[in-house]
């Protein structure tokens, strides 16, 4: 199992952003159990500050991660360019010539020192365990990824950049199924076998780009071909429609090539739709059972001695107005008499009064109950109704690409044979079977035998895969649990998190009949206010801005706390308070005070940064780690270590205000929201006319 | 899609009758809810063995086991229909699902149907004598076991499926993910078995799996 770090002290010293208390050039950021909160203004460095705390624990080295989804991106370790490397020393007039920082942290039993000049980010210390060791970037990263217990120092990177830190470009774990498997393989799985899983995936993806690579210029070279055989005096006619037919077959490969990657997006539609549907089905009759039990203890009370059969069916035409008996649906007026006759007291066959002796143990179900369920069950029926035809609709859709692929791949064999036959009606001598054609044949021959290799190790990474994936899946009950803790905390609405693989071909070529490999992967589940039961959301954009970020947190939560078990961690979020609302401000706080109050083996560490006065999430938050002998105690205060800004200048008494509103805040002296810069604005322009 | 909705209530109806046939035969009546829908499950998963294709390919993975909805409205239908008897008629929260369920008994009124299971039995032979063998089979889980046992069912217990994820081994999936049907196969490597002889060793290896947990 993994090891996460937990950030004991950064030291930053000569560099011009953050000038220390004293202005001496020393500034200490102290990472405490529970919550380190870096508060500043725009412009003061808290972004700079938390890039320069991940450039600590990477060095000069990074994985080249796309903007979107990771997909199958290569994690090889990549050294920055020049100018990444000079990043901090951009952002200072002094080329940061003199500046240095040095990290504290742990990891697992290991204590780390690292010291880097922020001119280039050169490791200038480096020691273990209070041992100096050496200070090649590569003793650096082989210690860190050994003691961390991850298979390479790409997979640490990838850890810190998908886990660990949360920057404002806010890149989505539990909707990302790339950065999901790779997160899963390098923290669940021995370090070995991590490697090996990695190293086959890396053979099959080199293999497919050798193999797409090379069959595309086999084709442009059989263009080329069939232009100059054109161009030869003998047989035009044949040369003619030669060229025609092969001009024909590319565009059909084309088509063939779009249609499968088509096929594999409605498949995986298709299979959504279908889980939400069965899903809905599934709630459905679970109103109905409900309903039903209502109505049928409603009957109970009042025909105690019917036979079971009869009260059964009789409930049922209570709860959704259908006859069993004859299968007639929507008989709202039957059951609307049999309601009367029951209230009544009166027999529902013949309209007798009866006496009725109440059983000790039935209970009378009330109409407002009634009426709840049969409300839930109505808006049940539409949902599984709607859900039923768009799984019937994307299936559709799912089989006409199948049917037109298969059509294509008709057609592009039969133009295939086509071209061939062509080929062997030009005179023998000017066949061309030269040594171009040869080497067009051999070209062929190597595609064809690099296809048969890829299909190989396709299946071989297939079956490798099923048993560390099960591995893998034996870790999905505690995530899930650790996730419902943290997201139930947040979220208003119910949420889940399912255990979904994933079926995807590694590399871009057809499946040539292998299967796509299932990757380990969870989804989220979430109710909703248009429709109920809880529903798959596979994609960020179907949950809203806040929901989206807390859901991702909540597993970053969970993923930490189940991958290492034997030691505490740190989880570091810029700004987290962006995308909240004022009632999601307390929850918010709860939840982040779940992470930075527990830990395994000790204590996490949560360092957060904000803006003094963006909003209540700063002071509920101090409230809520209330932090012993002065709960201001976690505030790092770039307002006193770093250089003013010119906002800072011309507007010290709106940021004294804020400071004072703060501390009253976390005092319980105030409960009230800060006034926002518009309402200060206004109150600027009474005051003088013209605001600043 | 009307036609096919008709068609199918027709079917799931038709399918209940003899589910219902073959319990009974296999004395397993009045036939609980649970253990009705678990040996429609079982059905599904192990058809294969006999050459047939599954009824229903897929479904909805719970907790407490297999449940069809669809096949639950079909019984009501036929209780409805005084086609079959409903006794001990009450509803069980199931906490693991959230739910209630129907516990009902159920029971054939056989001078109703006869007429209809025998037609059944001389069109579709094959079914018939599969789920005949496979009920008998069925059989050997003791009361306390009917209605659980497919909870360690190779397919329903594979972790890779999540409660409330679909199960699926043949609708939209390869159907080589029918791992039951594959495990039944592999018994007795290198002998000849009959059908109904893989039914049996795949019960038996289910009440063993269900005896220890």
């Amino acid at each position: 199992m993994a090891h996460f770090p937990l950030l004991e002290q950064m030291v930053v010293e000569h560099y011009g952003l953050y000038p220390g208390k004293d202005g001496q050039g020393r500034f200490e950021i102290p990472f405490r159990d529970g919550l380190t909160l870096i508060l500043g203004a725009n412009g003061l460095g808290k972004t700079t500050l938390i890039m320069m705390l991940f450039r600590m624990l990477t060095g000069t080295g990074d994985i080249p991660l796309p903007q979107g989804r990771i997909g199958s991106v290569d994690l090889s370790v990549q050294n920055l360019d020049r100018w990444s490397q000079r990043q901090f020393a951009n952002r200072v007039n002094d080329g940061a010539q003199n500046a240095s920082a040095q990290l504290s942290f742990q990891l697992g039993a290991k204590r780390f020192q690292v010291t880097r000049r922020l001119r280039d980010l050169a490791l200038t210390t480096f020691i273990i365990d209070g041992e100096a060791a050496d200070t090649e970037e590569l003793t650096f990263r082989n210690a860190i990824a050994a003691a961390a217990e991850l298979g390479s120092f790409g997979d640490w990177i990838l850890v810190l950049r998908t886990l660990v830190f949360y920057f404002e470009d806010r890149r989505a774990l539990v909707w990302d199924p790339g950065a999901q498997k790779q997160l899963l393989r390098a923290l669940l799985l021995s370090p070995t076998l991590a490697q090996e899983w990695t190293r086959r995936e890396r053979v099959i993806l080199e293999l497919d780009s050798r193999m797409r690579n090379l069959d595309s210029a086999l084709k442009r070279e059989k263009r080329e071909s069939a232009k100059i055989d054109q161009k030869t005096t003998s047989a035009p006619g044949v040369r003619q429609a030669l060229a025609a037919a092969q001009t024909h077959l590319d565009k059909l490969q084309e088509r063939h090539a779009t249609l499968v990657e088509r096929l594999d997006l409605t498949d995986r539609m298709r299979h959504r739709a279908r889980l939400d549907a069965i899903r809905a089905e599934a709630e459905q009759d679970k109103a109905l059972r409900e309903l039903e039990r209502a109505r049928l203890l409603t009957i109970d009370a009042h025909l105690p001695h019917a036979d079971e059969s009869i009260r059964f069916i009789l409930a049922r035409l209570m709860s959704d107005a259908t006859c069993l008996v004859c299968g007639t649906e929507d008989v709202a007026a039957r059951r609307q008499s049999l309601e009367q006759a029951l209230e009544a007291r009166h027999c529902v066959i013949c309209d007798s009064p009866i006496e009725v002796s109440m059983p000790a143990d039935v209970t009378e179900i009330t109409d407002a109950r009634l009426q709840t369920l049969k409300a839930a069950y109505d808006a049940f029926v539409v949902q599984a109704a709607d859900q039923a035809r768009e799984r019937d609709e994307a299936n559709a859709a799912h089989l006409a690409t199948s049917t037109e692929l298969a059509a294509c791949a008709q057609e592009r064999d039969e133009v295939d044979q086509k071209v061939r036959d062509l080929q062997a009606q030009l005179p023998p001598d000017q066949r061309r079977v030269t040594d171009q054609q040869r080497k067009l044949d051999a070209a062929n021959e190597l595609v064809i035998d690099m296809r048969a290799r890829l299909k190989v190790a396709r299946t071989e990474f297939g079956e490798f895969l099923g048993g560390h994936r099960a591995h893998i899946a034996q870790f999905a009950d505690a995530i899930k649990a650790k996730f419902g803790e943290a997201a139930n905390g947040f979220l208003f609405e119910d949420s889940q998190l399912s255990w979904s693989p994933t079926r995807m071909q590694v590399g871009q070529a057809g499946a040539d009949g292998v299967e796509p490999v299932e990757y380990p992967a969870f989804a989220v589940d979430l109710t909703g206010s248009d429709f109920a039961g809880l529903k798959r959301r596979g994609d960020p954009e179907e949950v809203s801005e806040s929901q989206r970020e807390f859901i991702d947190l909540a597993f970053r939560m969970a993923l930490v706390h189940v991958a290492a078990p034997s030691s505490a961690a740190s989880l570091v979020i810029d700004a987290p308070e962006s995308s909240l609302d004022a009632v999601f401000v307390e929850r918010a706080a709860t939840v982040l005070g779940l992470f930075a109050k527990t830990g395994n083996h000790g204590t996490n560490r949560l360092v957060v940064t904000s803006n003094l006065g963006a909003g209540m999430l700063v002071p509920r938050l101090l409230q809520e780690i209330n932090a012993p002998g002065d709960p201001m105690a976690p505030v790092v205060d770039l307002f006193h270590a770093g250089v003013p800004t010119r906002a800072m200048v011309a507007w010290k008494e709106d940021y004294t205000a804020l400071w004072t509103h703060l501390l009253n805040a976390v005092h319980g002296d105030d409960d009230s929201e800060p006034e926002s810069e518009d309402e200060r604005d206004y109150k600027r322009g009474d005051d003088d006319g013209h605001g600043r | 899609m009307a036609m096919d909705a008709d068609l199918r209530a027709r079917q799931q109806s038709v399918r209940v009758l003899v589910l219902l046939d073959a319990l009974a035969r296999a004395g397993l009546v009045p036939t609980s809810a649970p253990a009705l829908h678990e040996l429609a499950y079982l059905a599904n998963v192990l058809s294969p063995v006999f050459d047939l294709a599954p009824f229903d390919a897929k479904l909805l993975k719970r907790a407490s086991g297999p449940y069809y909805p669809e096949l639950q409205l079909a019984i009501d239908r036929l209780v409805g229909r005084g086609l079959v008897d409903a006794m001990k008629v009450e509803y069980r929260y199931l906490a693991e699902d959230k739910r209630y369920r129907v516990l009902a008994q159920y029971r054939l009124r056989r001078p109703l149907v006869r007429a209809a299971l025998e037609r059944h039995g001389q069109v579709f032979a094959q079914e018939a004598q599969f789920l005949h063998e496979l009920a008998a089979a069925y059989s050997v889980l003791s009361d306390d076991k009917l209605g659980h046992a497919a909870l360690q069912d190779a397919r329903y217990a594979d972790i890779s499926v999540d409660v409330s994820e679909v199960i699926d081994f043949g609708e939209y999936d390869n159907p080589a993910k029918n791992f039951s049907r594959n495990a039944a196969i592999t018994f007795a490597a290198g002998r000849r078995l009959e059908p109904a002889e893989r039914l049996y060793l795949y019960l038996d290896h289910l009440n063993t799996r269900v005896a220890h947990g």
